[in-house]
């Protein structure tokens, strides 16, 4: 076992105490990920959590595109990498992201994108990345489309420290987008493709047109903590 | 980071707001308080002044609400002339990340944060900062139709032009604040100059 995958299960356990202790964190359709060979694991961001709680979740190790700017902390240069972690360059289109993550989906690896870019601010899914659309059609692997509902509610992006909630993992059916598609079939199906995994996550992730995003109202029965202003 | 940089107007009259502490912030003009919810929870709460019991508020539309303003982006992005206190890092260059002696990728790596000025104007962003320690200052104009790319990292705005990347932080104003009005001038320079509606600021600024 190498030192890699001895962290990366380690961090898994961590992954599930942390779950245990702010969520309960709930799992749907762990078997739609493959049993072998490569696929891309698509899923809405909606909480610096995220990755923690997907790795510790899914049956396979799980190679996660992360913003470079995160490898530069004291210690993370050398963490991240151990725990699959891919740095992307956000400012440029990161051609060296893109051959590493197709290198890994030949080995039989799983790649893991947040196609949003960035977390979302309001816990609403924002727009899919085209040049994340154009990889994933270019890579003619299964993409497994992944809505996590809950967690924006458990540590939003503009919050200092996270809450418990309940955090549910819904992992959808493979989608088979065909064989490796040519660049200018890439750029005829960017948009039908977008607008299917855009569908896929909104559903997967609980968020039907009118339900507001972060609404708890559901289970949340403690009283309100604002004083009268 | 706090709520204020997620809503940095009040959703409810879209007057300045301040942080309150826990998660919440009070608008200064009407007294409005939002935050989140106690316990297990996390919704967002609005408790309007005079309100005998705080309402839910969707923070998807708040967020709308914040960003466009009442009769969209036009009234809130209006005045130009803003300017801010920012630290400024320059990027000086890229590091490998390796695994098991192969090239992961690349991370940035960014110069000393210096104090400096950002001033956004109809047409350029200005950014400056002394001399200092020998070494000459930022002093640049950069018109928002050369910006390449923009994002907020955490709590920094990343903003690439030309061959440069600079990283912003902001310790009084939020970063949303900055990034969305980026965006505004950004989108009304590319249309200015006819090279169409702009769809996506990072990896690079996109346009339809």
């Amino acid at each position: 076992m190498t030192q890699g995958s001895v962290l990366y299960r380690a961090a898994q356990l961590l992954g599930r105490g942390v779950g245990a202790l702010l969520g309960p964190v709930e799992v749907e359709g762990t078997p739609n990920i493959p049993r072998e060979g490569g696929f891309i694991l698509l899923a809405n961001h909606q909480s610096l959590l995220d990755p923690v709680l997907l790795q510790a979740v899914l049956p396979r190790p799980l190679h996660t595109l992360t913003k470079s700017t995160q490898f530069a902390a004291p210690g993370m240069g050398w963490l991240l990498p151990a725990l699959h972690a891919i740095p992307v360059r956000r400012y440029r289109v990161d051609a060296q992201a893109v051959r590493t993550l197709l290198r890994i989906l030949r080995e039989g690896g799983g790649v893991g994108i947040y196609p949003e870019g960035e977390r979302s601010w309001d816990g609403r899914l924002q727009p899919l990345r085209r040049g994340t659309v154009r990889v994933v059609l270019a890579a003619g692997v299964p993409v497994i489309p992944c809505g996590i509902e809950g967690s924006w509610a458990l540590w939003p992006r503009w919050s200092a420290r996270p809450r418990r909630h309940r955090v549910r993992i819904r992992i959808g059916a493979p989608l088979d987008l065909g064989p490796p598609a040519g660049r200018r079939e890439r750029e005829e199906r960017v948009g039908p493709v977008s607008g299917l995994l855009t569908a896929r996550l909104r559903e997967l992730s609980g968020e039907p047109p009118g339900r507001e995003a972060g609404d708890d109202r559901d289970h949340d029965p403690s009283p309100d903590p604002f004083p009268p202003p | 980071m706090g709520l204020r940089d997620f809503l940095h107007r009040c959703p409810d009259c879209l007057g300045p707001v301040a942080e309150a502490g826990g998660d919440a912030i009070r608008c200064t003009r009407c007294g409005t308080v939002v935050g989140r919810g106690k316990g297990r929870g996390g919704g967002l709460r609005l408790f309007r002044s005079g309100a005998a019991a705080p309402q839910p508020l969707d923070p998807a539309h708040a967020r709308i609400r914040v960003d466009e303003g009442d009769s969209g982006s036009a009234s809130l992005w209006a005045v130009s002339g803003r300017s801010a206190r920012v630290r400024i890092a320059r990027l000086e260059c890229e590091v490998p990340v390796r695994a098991n002696g192969r090239i992961l990728g690349f991370r940035e790596q960014f110069g000393p944060e210096r104090p400096g000025r950002a001033l956004e104007l109809e047409t350029v962003l200005e950014l400056r900062e002394p001399e200092a320690d020998g070494r000459s200052g930022l002093d640049v104009r950069i018109p928002w139709e050369d910006i390449g790319a923009l994002q907020a990292s955490s709590s920094t705005l990343q903003i690439a032009f030309g061959s440069s990347l600079v990283r912003l932080r902001f310790p009084e104003d939020p970063v949303r604040f900055w990034e969305e009005l980026a965006r505004h001038r950004i989108r009304a320079a590319w249309q200015r100059t006819g090279r169409g509606t702009v769809v996506e600021f990072q990896p690079r600024v996109r346009a339809r």
